[in-house]
């Protein structure tokens, strides 16, 4: 998980469909082989828009491909 | 290699362009922008003529020597990254720019104040104030490609 709280399922999911490329969803999504590699690593958090997307590629709801835990707060 | 993108590399060797560009042209630089100005050397009007009119040169040159760098660089880049190099810009390699621009931004005007300061309070001429109002653009430059190199290592 990324020091966001945000975790997603894209590699997952990739595999699930049919074992799609990462180049062949950076084109479906409109981002680059190289965001798509960082989303699934969890270092970067794509816009909503890019993730609406890539939930709609994948036939799933936003939630099942991104989700959210809150960072517990430092004492 | 390969761990590296195109985008990760095409910003590390800009840097490393900018780097040796500045370090080429400045202390040679400065001698000449010195004579143009009498501060040493020349001593007549035709010798700081020509000194002037070299300076000129030796800037038009090293322009045409970095920009011959980073073409020689990218193309060199771009045969072994090929798929990478043809890929459109996308919202990620946009916030990488606009962060690492926003710390040359700042370094650029706190290069340009610094190099004023220093220019009124020594009484510079034009022509030396010149090259350091251009080093503080190449300053700023290589702050932005070493920026962007670190921001795409590290994502943002």
């Amino acid at each position: 998980m990324s020091k966001t709280g945000i975790s997603n399922r894209v590699r997952e999911l990739r595999f699930l469909n049919g074992e799609m490329t990462q180049a062949a969803l950076a084109q479906a999504v409109g981002v680059t082989r190289q965001t798509v590699i960082a989303i699934e690593n969890n270092k970067y958090s794509p816009s909503l828009e890019v993730a609406f997307r890539i939930a709609e590629q994948f036939g799933v709801s936003l939630t099942e491909v991104f989700q959210y835990t809150a960072p517990r707060a430092r004492g | 290699m390969k761990t590296f993108s195109f985008r990760e590399l095409s910003a590390l060797v800009s840097a490393v362009a900018v780097a040796v560009a500045a370090w080429l042209y400045f202390p040679d630089a400065l001698t000449m922008a010195s004579h143009a100005v009498g501060q040493i050397g020349a001593n007549t009007d035709m010798q700081l003529t020509d000194s002037r009119a070299m300076l000129i040169r030796f800037a038009i040159g090293s322009v045409v020597f970095l920009v011959a760098l980073q073409i020689m660089f990218h193309v060199a880049l771009a045969i072994f990254w090929r798929r990478d190099a043809t890929e459109p810009r996308d919202e990620r390699d946009r916030i990488v720019a606009l962060k690492a621009r926003r710390y040359a931004y700042e370094i650029l005007a706190a290069g340009v104040l610094i190099a004023m300061a220093y220019l009124f309070s020594h009484n510079l001429p034009g022509v030396l104030a010149a090259q350091y109002l251009l080093m503080t653009v190449f300053a700023s430059e290589f702050v932005r490609y070493a920026l962007t190199f670190v921001f795409y290592r590290l994502s943002v």
